[in-house]
């Protein structure tokens, strides 16, 4: 089989994931510093051989902190991401199946969290609890993101239950619970997977505008905050800025790279319907 | 005098759609006071420091309304809304300003922003979605799916320090963004890095709804009546493709001033974004509530908007929404 492109782009995507997972779990294995310690001789390093990646203002070692910051990442961009999920899911299964005033209702929620678009919501949320940790930064991107979740489930229930096999569940007696978690979910979890590779990257993308406005965790070592403090002095030296700007901007990528090619799967019995 | 058939759906439709924004701008009012009330301990305190004479806490409790119950402060909050003040700061910097006045002077800045931005993303994005559906999976569409894949991973914090220091420091083509705002040449680097995201979200749709349009009976009836290709194109399938592709510019429009903040603060730009972290900043309660519930205003204002506008256009929506069900 020849590869072709795209191949190549999933390949790397996928292996830049696994890198990132690894990088979280064995920061403190690999890395070749603490994030905490300072070699005050070299504030600024470029690359060289004692600091791979040269060093912050602070005489950090830059890659000591991109491996640590890989920990925030993952942890922000799955665990909000499934936290999300966990409200918008249910929500969106109920409000399709029940139709109606709680249909109504649930998507006028919805609606009111959209109207706070991007990040305006989780800025609003993480200044409320005035000290942004990482778990307040998660709370705040869930609270935000779950109503995505609920309005496409919400769609695909709606499609879903005028299909046979639903029909066919109602008439032999099955309750609403099993219908909607037995029948429907399965059903629908291929766009469910899609939309979670996608989540996860928009996840990553947010923590790190958070922390590049100074809203991110403050307890560890995050990317976003490393590029804000890098961006600032960018002339003197790129570094910092560079590198972290680049782990974020292929991190984002990676995960669209994987959503992208998990839909093609997904659509692929059905090439006619493929946007 | 008896109203037609179809003027009636009409109306039914656009009055269901006022009730209905009516709730959702109800819902945004709510969240937004609640919000700013949340925050744990006493915003007096928090604004004026711990060390401030216990009178001076008294006087500002007094002026932001504190010591009302819920139920007033509600009621002023709503009054400040709909006399179109919307408060007044705290901070004594801005004296005799209201939050709205502020808004008012840096909103522009944002607007002009927001507005090249997606001028920059439908000149870019409508040309490309449209070859890459006409010549799909060939090269152009392969580079356009990449291009979409690139603008929508792109940190915008990480290409605005690039472009500044390529631009403004290595070439010298546009003024540093340090020196403030002038003109054209300032707003040419911010409004691409705002709108990369937004472009490439618009190519894919464009892409795909071309390729929805390519396959309806008119495009092919066009075809079988000998019509010249590009007539077809421009006529038949791009008018059609676009509906939805104007909707999403709709949608995004109040997106755009959300991002706007962080783009603002990449280039040291003057509004609505920069308002809004300098209220919280300065926790300035006034400011963060306002900046906040007028972005969620344009959203619903311009949703309405849209949505009104798709009514007039296509009467199968205007029976969808009367009907009661939800696009």
């Amino acid at each position: 089989m020849k590869l072709g492109f795209r191949q190549i782009l999933v390949g790397f995507a996928a292996c830049y994931v696994v890198s990132l997972i690894i990088a979280g779990v064995a920061a403190p294995l690999l890395a070749p510093y603490t994030p905490e310690e300072r070699d005050e001789e070299r504030l600024l390093a470029p690359p060289e051989s004692g600091h791979l990646l040269g060093t912050d203002e602070q005489g950090r070692d830059i890659l000591t902190l991109l491996l640590y910051g890989a920990r925030v990442a993952l942890l922000v961009g799955f665990g909000a991401t499934l936290a999300s999920m966990l409200i918008g899911v249910p929500l969106g299964l109920f409000s399709g199946w029940a139709r109606g005033w709680v249909d109504s209702l649930i998507m006028g929620v919805s609606e009111v969290v959209f109207a706070f678009p991007g990040i305006l919501l989780a800025i609003l949320l993480v200044f409320i609890t005035q000290s942004p940790s990482i778990f307040n930064v998660m709370l705040a991107l869930s609270a935000t993101a779950w109503a995505g979740w609920a309005r496409l489930v919400r769609g695909q229930v709606l499609q879903e239950r005028e299909k046979d096999y639903v029909k066919f569940a109602i008439t032999s007696g099955a309750g609403i619970p099993r219908i909607l978690v037995v029948h429907i979910l399965p059903n629908i979890v291929g766009i469910v997977l899609v939309q979670l590779s996608f989540a996860v990257g928009a996840a990553i993308l947010a923590e790190s505008s958070l922390s590049f406005i100074g809203l991110g965790p403050q307890d560890m070592p995050s990317w976003g905050s490393m590029l804000s403090e890098g961006a600032a002095l960018f002339i003197c030296s790129p570094y910092v800025a560079t590198f972290s700007g680049l782990v974020i901007f292929l991190a984002v990528l990676s995960f669209n790279i994987l959503g992208d090619r998990l839909r093609d799967h997904m659509a692929q019995p059905d090439p006619i319907t493929r946007g | 005098m008896r109203v037609p058939e179809k003027m009636q759906v009409f109306l039914v439709a656009v009055a269901r759609k006022l009730i209905r924004t009516a709730m959702v701008l109800m819902g945004v009012l709510t969240l937004v006071f609640v919000v700013v009330r949340a925050v744990p301990g006493d915003p007096a305190v928090s604004i004026l420091g711990e060390q401030a004479p216990p009178e001076e806490l008294a006087r500002l409790r007094q002026q932001m309304g504190l010591t009302l119950p819920l139920h007033e402060q509600f009621g002023r909050y709503l009054g400040d809304v709909f006399d179109g003040s919307l408060g007044r700061p705290y901070s004594r910097v801005h004296k005799d300003a209201t939050v709205s006045s502020l808004i008012a002077e840096v909103f522009p800045f944002t607007l002009e922003l927001a507005l090249t931005s997606v001028l920059l993303a439908a000149l870019f994005a409508i040309p490309l979605g449209l070859l890459a559906a006409m010549r799909r999976n060939g090269p152009l569409d392969h580079a356009s799916l990449m291009v979409t894949l690139l603008g929508i991973a792109m940190p915008g914090f990480w290409l605005g320090p690039l472009l500044i220091y390529l631009f403004a420091v290595v070439w010298k083509v546009v003024p540093d963004p340090g020196a403030g705002v002038q003109g054209f040449s300032t707003l040419v680097l911010p409004a691409f890095v705002l709108g990369l995201a937004l472009s490439a979200k618009l190519t894919r749709m464009v892409r795909s709804s071309v390729l929805d349009v390519l396959q309806q009976p008119y495009v092919l009836a066009a075809r079988s009546r000998g019509l010249p290709a590009r007539r077809i194109i421009l006529r038949h399938v791009l008018r059609n493709a676009m509906i939805p592709v104007v909707t999403v510019l709709g949608m995004q429009f109040a997106a755009l001033l959300s991002g706007a903040i962080i783009t603002e603060k990449v280039f040291a730009r003057p509004g609505i974004g920069t308002l809004l972290l300098q209220g919280i900043a300065s926790r300035d309660y006034a400011i963060v509530q306002g900046t906040a519930l007028f972005i969620g205003l344009i959203y619903v204002g311009v949703n309405l908007v849209v949505d009104l506008l798709y009514m007039a256009v296509d009467p199968r929506i205007a029976h969808t929404f009367a009907a009661g069900r939800r696009p």
